[in-house]
């Protein structure tokens, strides 16, 4: 009871710091525009502060944008890429509106990519954003991501009710609201969200556990053959660019 | 730029794209200043991608509705049956009305728009068949739209009270209709009264 009763108090307070939130000052909107500005005037450093600060948003606005690709990574730098070759141009306008026009072109590749063949991938050089990206700490890395299914199982195994279970399910994957939920399944909200924290919390542990295991090499088979995929489509990409560029007479 | 603070109800709605175009972008945009509540929708995000896959891979017993129970062996033979005789005919007909009215009604050229593109990108294409133009609208929308043809603000062709299916606006423009040239493809929300204009290159 004591327990659960400290979950709820947890779960309360967030409820409430979302609210509380439109007393904070906004810092990485500001920032990312004042970066904005560096880069434009020539600060090559700024550059890579800018990807920093907004790799793992942007990332999850194209995670959730385009939920059936498996380019999310080629879109982020390719959005990445005409962005920041945007700024280095001055060709921005407006750079206190820079995130939404990161956010913009990279929905706009992301289509770009649907359109396209399936097996399309970037063109784009994307070693500079791959430099910085692995050296952040996401919660959500591309690794974990793609074992989403692996996480997201072991929760469910793990629940034991069935009809926690079930809310899970019906609020995730059938999108029922949860006031109708609370209802068809004769809830308190407080349950309802006892649940979802209780779940959440679990698959963030699992991630972190998992990360700490790829951390100390315990998964050093699936890193490796990962890691050398990577290589070996940089290297092709590479290639390709460099391939275009002696072509078109710029090499 | 964010200056909207989503409620709790507006996040679960973000959650489960309930929400419109707009209302994405917002609470896109909110969540750039709010690292934690991001990292904690990077969870939901998880579960609602996670589970979309497990139901995927495992559909339940109301997705597979030849397996229904109850259902003898017979009625599945003759539904399956059913089906065959509706897609021959179905065939057969679309060949003759091909025939008849020399308007293909096999296989249009579908394009497909971005809502974010702005007006100076044209989108090129060939009219020599039927086209199916498809424009993202808003999440889950019920929204009624007009969509509107226009060369040199001149109306070429107009279609009123479309909805969403599938988050997509979808428009058939009949072979024949637009000569080579460039049209602006208008489309308005009814309820909220934005439209937005697209560039069309016809060939």
């Amino acid at each position: 009871m004591r327990v659960l009763y400290y979950i709820y108090q947890n779960q309360k307070m967030r409820v409430s710091a979302l609210g509380s939130d439109k007393n904070k000052t906004p810092l990485n909107v500001e920032r990312a525009a004042a970066l904005a500005r560096r880069i434009m005037s020539g600060d090559a450093l700024a550059e890579n502060e800018f990807v920093r600060l907004n790799h793992s948003w942007l990332l999850f606005i194209i995670r959730r944008h385009f939920s059936r690709s498996c380019h999310h990574e080629d879109i982020l730098h390719d959005a990445f890429m005409v962005v920041l070759g945007k700024l280095q141009r001055s060709k921005i306008k407006t750079p206190e509106s820079i995130l939404v026009y990161l956010r913009s072109t990279a929905i706009n590749i992301g289509y770009e990519y649907m359109k396209k063949d399936k097996k399309f991938s970037s063109a784009v050089k994307q070693d500079f954003i791959d430099l910085i990206a692995d050296a952040q700490d996401t919660l959500l890395s591309q690794l974990v991501w793609d074992d989403k299914v692996h996480f997201v199982k072991q929760v469910i195994n793990e629940l034991g009710q069935e009809r926690d279970q079930d809310i899970l399910l019906q609020f995730y994957f059938h999108h029922v609201s949860k006031v109708r939920i609370c209802q068809n399944m004769e809830l308190t909200s407080e349950h309802f969200d006892r649940v979802i924290y209780r779940a959440k919390q679990r698959l963030k542990d699992l991630i972190n556990e998992a990360d700490n295991n790829n951390d100390h090499g315990k998964d050093s088979k699936t890193n490796t053959r990962k890691t050398g995929d990577k290589n070996i489509k940089k290297l092709f990409q590479s290639m390709v660019l460099t391939l275009f560029k002696w072509q078109r007479g710029v090499a | 730029m964010s200056k909207m603070t989503p409620d709790e109800k507006m996040l679960q709605d973000y959650i489960q794209n309930k929400l419109s175009a707009e209302q994405t972008e917002a609470v896109d945009l909110w969540l750039a200043d709010h690292p934690q509540a991001l990292q904690d929708m990077q969870l939901d995000l998880m579960f609602a991608q996670g589970l979309e896959e497990i139901q995927a891979d495992n559909p339940t017993d109301d997705s597979q509705w030849l397996h229904l129970p109850g259902s003898s062996f017979l009625q599945r033979v003759g539904l399956i049956a059913a089906m065959a005789v509706v897609f021959v005919l179905g065939g057969l007909t679309v060949h003759f009305l091909d025939k008849d009215t020399g308007q293909s009604m096999s296989q249009p050229d579908i394009i497909m728009l971005s809502t974010n593109r702005g007006i100076e990108d044209d989108v090129s294409f060939n009219h020599n068949e039927n086209t199916v133009i498809q424009i993202p609208a808003g999440y889950l929308s019920d929204d009624r739209y007009t969509v509107e043809l226009l060369q040199k603000s001149q109306t070429i062709y107009q279609i009123n009270d479309v909805t969403s299916q599938d988050d997509l606006l979808t428009v058939f423009v009949p072979k024949g209709l637009l000569a080579a040239g460039r049209y602006q493809l208008k489309v308005m929300n009814l309820s909220t009264q934005e439209s937005e204009t697209f560039g069309l290159a016809v060939h």
